[in-house]
C-alpha cells in the first residue's frame, strides 16, 4: 500500500507519493535526493540520520514517511542560506569538528535543535543532546568546541 | 530496506480498536517505533502497523490526582513537565537515563511497558510508584496493576484485539524517600544490565523495592515489615532484607553482564538505598 504524503522540508512543500513502508530518511535521500542526511546504523544509535521534526532532533530511520505526514522536517541541506554557511557550519570548520564529515550532518542538526533550546549550553548540556550521536574521528571535543562557539557568536540565528 | 506492510493511522480510538479486533493476527501497534522498527529491520514479518499516536485520547497527559500518561505520550513530553519533574523525581530519574535525546522525542512511555524488556528503563521507577494499565479493546476495557502485566521477555497479558490506552500512577507520598540506580556498560545510552528503584512512605509504612534486568520479568518486591526493624536493628534488618532479595532474583550472564556481576550490584545498590532510608529523618 501506499498514499500521498505532503510533507514541508527545508520550507519547501512536497506532495508525494510514498509506499508505507518507507522510511522518512529513504524518501529524503532517494526521492528527494538530499543526501546529506546519512543513513548508517539503521538502529536509531548512531545519530547520522537526525533531522529536525517540527523543530524536534528525530530518527529519521526508525520513522515511516507516512508517519510525518504534514509535518514540517529541517535537515543538513536548509542550514546554509542564500548562500552563506550558518554560523555552526562555520564554527565545526574552525574548530576542526570535522573530519571524515559522515557524521557531521547528524551532529549539527542536534546542535540546531540544542541552541533552539538553550542559547548558552554547558559543555554537559552539550555531551547530553549529543549522546545519540557517534563519531568515530574526533574524539568528540572539536565537536563540543564549535557548538560553544557557536553560542557564543548567537548561532541560535542561522547566519550573522 | 524494510519489507512491505500496510500503515494505518486512525484518528479515533473505536475505528482503531475494530482495526485491532478485525485483524490482531496480522497487525502490529506503533507507537514511537523505536523498538518496533528496530525490530521490522531485523527481519521481523507483518502485514499492517497501526500507528497510534494521531488518536488524541491518547495524547493525554493530566497531572492532577495522580498522572495520567495516555498511549503516545513520548517520554520527553515528562521531562518537559515541570509539575512531573517536580513532584515525580523517580519517574525522571528513569526517563532520563532513557536511550538519547532524539529517541526520547519519539519513545513513548507506554511503548516502554508494552515491548516488555525485563530492562526497560521506566519499569522500575513506574513499578514502585503504583501504576495500573489502563487497557481497552472493542469489546470494553480492564485495569491491570502493572506487576501484573509482565508475562516474560516480551511477553504481556494483553489479548488479542486489546491495546493499553494509558496508564494510571498514584500521587505521590509527601513524607517519602526515594532513588532509581541503573548499571549499563557505557555513560552514554545503553539498556541496563542492572536497574533498582525504591519507595518509602513513610507515613503508610510501605517500602517497596523494583528490580529491573535480573529476572524473566521486573520484579517488585514489598518490604514494609522491615521497616520498623531498620530503625531498631539496622544490621540484623539489612541482612533480612538482603536474603529475602537475592531468594527472588534470577539473573543470567549475557553481553550486558554475568550472572555474578549482577547479584553484585543489586547488592550494592540495596546497600546504598538502605543507608539512605535509615538517613531519612522520618524513619
Ligand atoms: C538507540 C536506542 C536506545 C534505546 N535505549 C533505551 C534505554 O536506554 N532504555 C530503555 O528502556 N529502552 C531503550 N530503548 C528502547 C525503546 O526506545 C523504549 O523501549 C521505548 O520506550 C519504546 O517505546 P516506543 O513508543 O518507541 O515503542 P514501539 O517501538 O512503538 O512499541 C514497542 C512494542 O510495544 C507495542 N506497543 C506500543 N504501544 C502499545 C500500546 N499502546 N498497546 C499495546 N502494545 C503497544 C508495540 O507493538 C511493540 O511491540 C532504546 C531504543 C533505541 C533504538
Amino acid at each position: 500500500m501506499s498514499g500521498d504524503l505532503k510533507l514541508m522540508v527545508n520550507g519547501e512543500k512536497y506532495l508525494l507519493q510514498v509506499p508505507d513502508h518507507r522510511t522518512l530518511l529513504e524518501v529524503l535521500r532517494e526521492d528527494l535526493a538530499l543526501t546529506g542526511t546519512k543513513s548508517g546504523c539503521n538502529e536509531g544509535e548512531c545519530g547520522s540520520c537526525t533531522v529536525l521534526i517540527d523543530g524536534r532532533p528525530m530518527n529519521s530511520c526508525l520513522i515511516l514517511a507516512r508517519e510525518v505526514e504534514g509535518s514540517s522536517i529541517e535537515t543538513i541541506e536548509g542550514e546554509a542560506r542564500d548562500q552563506q554557511l550558518s554560523i555552526l557550519q562555520q564554527t565545526f570548520i574552525e574548530t576542526g569538528a570535522v573530519q571524515c564529515g559522515f557524521c557531521t550532518p547528524g551532529m549539527i542538526m542536534a546542535a540546531r535543535a540544542l541552541l533552539d533550546r538553550n542559547d548558552s549550553p554547558s559543555v554537559e548540556d552539550i555531551k547530553e543532546a549529543l549522546a545519540g550521536n557517534l563519531c568515530r574521528c574526533t574524539g568528540y571535543y572539536g565537536i563540543i568546541e564549535a557548538i560553544q562557539l557557536a553560542a557564543r557568536r548567537g548561532g541560535k540565528n542561522h547566519g550573522q | 530496506m524494510l519489507t512491505r506492510f500496510s500503515y494505518i493511522a486512525p484518528d479515533n480510538l473505536e475505528e482503531a480498536l475494530d482495526f485491532l479486533q478485525e485483524n490482531h493476527d496480522s497487525t502490529r501497534i506503533l507507537a514511537g517505533g523505536t523498538d518496533l522498527l528496530v525490530e521490522l529491520y531485523r527481519g521481523e514479518q507483518v502485514e499492517n502497523l497501526l500507528d497510534i499516536k494521531k488518536i488524541p485520547e491518547l495524547q493525554e497527559l493530566d497531572e492532577n490526582d495522580g498522572l495520567y500518561i495516555g498511549a503516545a505520550v513520548p517520554v520527553n513530553a515528562l521531562l518537559e513537565n515541570e509539575t512531573i519533574c517536580s513532584v515525580y523525581p523517580l519517574l525522571v530519574e528513569g526517563a532520563e537515563t532513557l536511550g538519547s535525546y532524539p529517541i526520547r522525542n519519539r519513545a513513548t512511555v507506554v511503548g516502554n511497558i508494552c515491548n516488555a524488556s525485563p530492562a526497560g528503563d521506566l519499569i522500575p521507577p513506574l513499578l514502585v510508584l503504583g501504576t495500573t494499565v489502563h487497557c481497552r479493546s472493542s469489546e470494553g476495557s480492564r485495569e491491570i496493576p502493572l506487576q501484573h502485566f509482565f508475562q516474560g521477555p516480551g511477553s504481556t497479558v494483553l489479548q488479542a484485539g486489546e491495546l493499553v490506552a494509558g496508564i494510571k500512577i498514584k500521587p505521590h507520598p509527601i513524607s517519602s524517600s526515594s532513588g532509581y540506580w541503573k548499571k549499563s556498560r557505557i555513560k552514554g545510552p545503553d539498556l541496563a544490565a542492572v536497574s533498582l528503584a525504591y519507595l518509602v512512605d513513610f507515613r503508610q509504612k510501605i517500602f517497596d523495592l523494583a528490580l529491573g534486568a535480573v529476572a524473566p520479568t521486573p520484579l517488585l518486591l514489598h518490604l514494609g515489615e522491615f521497616l520498623p526493624g531498620l530503625h531498631d536493628d539496622f544490621d540484623r534488618n539489612r541482612g533480612l532484607i538482603l536474603e529475602t532479595v537475592e531468594e527472588r532474583i534470577k539473573p543470567i550472564s549475557d553481553l550486558r553482564g554475568r550472572k555474578e556481576f549482577r547479584e553484585r550490584i543489586v547488592g550494592a545498590y540495596l546497600e546504598r538505598a538502605l543507608e539512605r532510608i535509615q538517613g531519612g529523618e522520618q524513619l
